[in-house]
């Protein structure tokens, strides 16, 4: 199931990349004034785009491995890139969840930037990055035997597929043209 | 009429069948069964030591009589010559020693990738029993000897068969003498060395004497009528001549230890009184309450992957023991068999679990920089008095190495460097028979007698090559493989050497000694493996044995696997940063916990003041 899942996590991904011109009213859901990349610093510009970045970098080595290999876990180099990566994401994820969360309160009317959606989808990204983040550090800790170990990389597996697609949509979201 | 024919079929079935039945009475009971028993010779004929009875006793009739003895010698110990036998998982060989030749060459009847059947190297049924006996229990290849190769000197009429030999695992006391059993085995007396080594009586001659005599007087031995015969000691006997024996069903580790006994030895190895014995010992299990077998003595071996040609072994398996059989059922299912502990196993993630074995973290000696010489009872005569064996004793074994098994998992084994002279023809190399080199190149043995076991120099190797070349009846090139190269002579006579796939070692997997959790590799945490220094992967491994340590091929360990070094540098230099990965991972984590929170109760508190 987790690798028909990962396969659809893929596909999906990719073509919301490649069609993001089309998705105009996603974008305006998202951003109900205008484009979210205009009204964006350059310093909130550089952070997600290296959020993107890593976690494109994440999801071709973990979910992609997966998939290629129909099924077998990451090794060798792929696992080191993967391993790489993390800490920056985990670094610049957690930037753009501080920088963006006055922004995305679902409270104040005041900051027209994120639409509904665009709020919603920050934070099931700020939810899903903990998630992400707690599965695959609490493994290097000698609190998990073998079941609460596999527990946790089931839950490192499914809340990774979950976040990428949740960045997918925002991505479309943020860069979508009018 | 018919039916009358088929009544008489019947019945005369059910007799059979009730006769089979009767064959072989069984106490059916953990308890142990006194045998107070008349002794059977090799004829079926009951012995009376008081009429003094001069023919040995034989397992085959005597134990025989009550258990079956056919079907006991189908079993793993005694079945390595049989074709039809699956050789399993790699095991340990017998090994071929001349220390003039300095030959050490591993042989199996099991055809082991890596080892030699005896036959290939001229080695007779008659001269393998004569060299390893000493450590086989009978049977087999003792007991059903071929005459390939032809052996002018094999004296199996005066000798009698090696039968199996039942009192050397099942005698429950003391009484089995395995000294006793090497000096019959020497004196080719074999068909009486069961009597002499359970201690029943001497034996006051020797096969050995009444060849050498029939030789001096230029007859021929087997046609001997001289033979040794049997003196009974009436002391193992009651007063109706019946044989009182301690027969115990399942044996003791002491007699397993004889034949399997692994001791650590050279420089820096811990004495003998300071080696911990396996964990399961020390907790009070004996070596058969694993190693456990049937009325066919198909012993299970152990090992995770036998459970694919024999479904009963899955639940004898470290794994099956511990923590159950997927498909298993009733208990078996649940592990934790005979109190065993279900491993926890924290911090461990699950990827290591495929692609290591339990033994690779809890099996064998320590890992460290260099592997540890070590000794076997096959290899090295343990068990048996000697007064020349030392630490640096041939053949030179050396553990642990970490290899991949045939179930694709790192595994500790046991590793040993051919040594041999042969020839090489379509890059295959066939060994010579030590005795067959001693001939052709006498003259080049000449000045080596005197220093068995020594590293030869490139100029001595080519003498030997020299003098091989000019055998009458040699096919190929003559080369030598010593220290994992193969050395070959040009026509200038010089001697070059490189590596070769037929100078690979032979390794096989080591399973004992365990040792407990706070023992195995990762008690210290990651770096026991994951560093730059970690022996699993960076140990050099160099090739042993009698060649010179500058000449002798040298690996690490990630190389005798085809792993990549510069990913295994890597990978372990990344564990450097562990800490640092665990620090921004748990202070991301907890940043992000603490936006959740605040926005959270931020969100909550307009929410109670909209219903306020």
């Amino acid at each position: 199931m987790f690798l028909t899942l990962c396969i659809i996590t893929l596909m999906a991904t990719l073509m919301l990349a490649s069609t993001q011109t089309s998705f105009g009213e996603a974008g305006r859901m998202v951003a109900p004034s205008e484009p979210i990349a205009r009204q964006l610093s350059w310093v909130e510009r550089i952070v997600y785009a290296v959020v993107l970045l890593c976690a494109a970098v994440l999801a071709l080595t973990g979910i992609g491995t997966f998939v290629l290999t129909g099924g077998k876990a990451m090794t060798g180099w792929i696992l080191m890139i993967h391993a790489s990566v993390a800490p920056p994401f985990a670094i610049f994820v957690t930037l753009l969840a501080v920088i963006w969360a006055d922004r995305c309160q679902f409270v104040q009317d005041n900051d027209s930037t994120f639409g509904l959606v665009g709020k919603v989808l920050y934070w099931l990204m700020v939810v899903l990055a903990l998630v992400v983040i707690l599965s695959a550090v609490f493994p290097m800790t000698p609190i998990f035997g073998t079941e609460g170990q596999e527990l946790l990389d089931k839950t490192h597996r499914y809340s990774s597929i979950l976040i990428t697609i949740v960045l997918a949509l925002q991505a479309v979201g943020i860069f979508a043209r009018r | 009429m018919l039916l009358v024919l088929g009544l008489c079929l019947l019945s005369a079935s059910a007799a059979n069948a009730s006769e089979a039945g009767k064959k072989y009475g069984k106490a059916d009971s953990r308890a142990p069964y006194p045998h107070r028993i008349m002794l059977l010779n090799e004829q079926g004929n009951g012995i009376n030591p008081g009429a003094k009875d001069l023919l040995p006793y034989a397992p085959a009739t005597t134990c025989g009589k009550c258990h079956d003895y056919a079907a006991i010698n189908q079993g793993w110990h005694f079945n390595a010559k049989q074709s039809n036998v699956p050789p399993g998982r790699p095991g340990e060989p017998w090994m071929l020693l001349d220390g003039v030749t300095r030959t050490q060459l591993p042989l199996s009847y099991r055809a082991w990738p890596g080892t030699f059947p005896p036959a290939e190297v001229g080695v007779s049924d008659w001269q393998f029993v004569q060299a390893f006996a000493r450590h086989m229990p009978g049977g087999g290849v003792g007991e059903n000897p071929t005459t390939r190769p032809t052996d002018t000197k094999e004296y199996w009429p005066l000798s009698g068969k090696l039968q199996n030999d039942c009192m050397i695992c099942h005698d429950g006391g003391n009484a089995y003498s395995t000294g006793d059993r090497e000096l019959q085995l020497k004196m080719m007396n074999y068909k009486f060395s069961p009597t002499r080594s359970l201690g029943l009586g001497k034996i006051n001659s020797s096969v050995g004497t009444i060849v050498e005599e029939a030789a001096a007087s230029d007859d021929d031995p087997n046609k001997s009528k001289e033979t040794p015969k049997v003196a009974w000691d009436m002391r193992n006997f009651d007063g109706e001549m019946r044989a009182v024996l301690n027969v115990s069903g399942t044996s003791s580790p002491s007699k397993c230890y004889y034949c399997h006994m692994t001791r650590q030895v050279a420089a820096g190895a811990h004495e003998d009184w300071q080696a911990d014995k396996d964990v399961h010992l020390a907790a009070g299990l004996t070596c058969t309450d694993c190693h456990r077998h049937g009325l066919d003595h198909q012993v299970v071996r152990g090992y995770e992957s036998e459970a694919a040609t024999r479904k009963e072994a899955a639940a004898l398996s470290c794994r099956g023991c511990h923590m159950g059989v997927e498909d298993g059922e009733g208990a078996l299912a649940l592990g934790g068999r005979m109190g065993a502990p279900r491993p926890v196993h924290k911090g461990i993630p699950p990827v290591h679990f495929d692609r290591l074995s339990c033994t690779a973290c809890h099996s064998g000696p320590w890992p460290s920089e260099t592997p540890v010489n070590v000794q076997t009872s096959f290899a090295h005569e343990l068990g048996l008095e000697s007064f020349e064996r030392t630490a640096e004793s041939s053949p030179r074994i050396v553990a642990p190495i970490f290899l991949r098994s045939v179930d694709d998992k790192i595994t500790p084994h046991k590793m040993v460097w051919p040594n041999f002279w042969g020839t090489l023809r379509s890059d295959k190399v066939t060994p010579m028979a030590p005795a067959k080199v001693k001939v052709v190149a006498r003259d080049a043995f000449k000045d080596l007698q005197a220093t068995p076991w020594v590293a030869l120099t490139n100029e001595q190797v080519g003498k030997v090559l020299a003098g091989i070349s000019g055998a009458k009846d040699l096919v190929g090139e003559p080369v030598y493989v010593s220290g994992g190269k193969l050395y070959r002579r040009a026509a200038d006579g010089k001697v070059s050497a490189a590596e070769h796939a037929a100078a690979k070692p032979y390794a096989w997997p080591l399973a004992h000694e365990v040792r407990p959790a706070s023992a195995a590799l990762g008690t210290r945490g990651c770096s026991d493996c994951h560093s730059s220094k970690s022996p699993i992967y960076f140990t050099q491994v160099v090739a042993q044995g009698p060649v010179a340590p500058t000449q002798a091929l040298s690996k690490a360990m990630y190389e005798l696997r085809d792993d990549n070094g510069l990913l295994a540098w890597l990978f372990a230099f990344t564990f450097n940063f562990r800490m640092m990965l665990k620090v921004i991972s748990f202070g991301s984590a907890a940043v992000l916990a603490g936006v959740l929170v605040l926005y959270g109760l931020r969100g909550l508190g307009w929410l109670t003041n909209r219903m306020g």
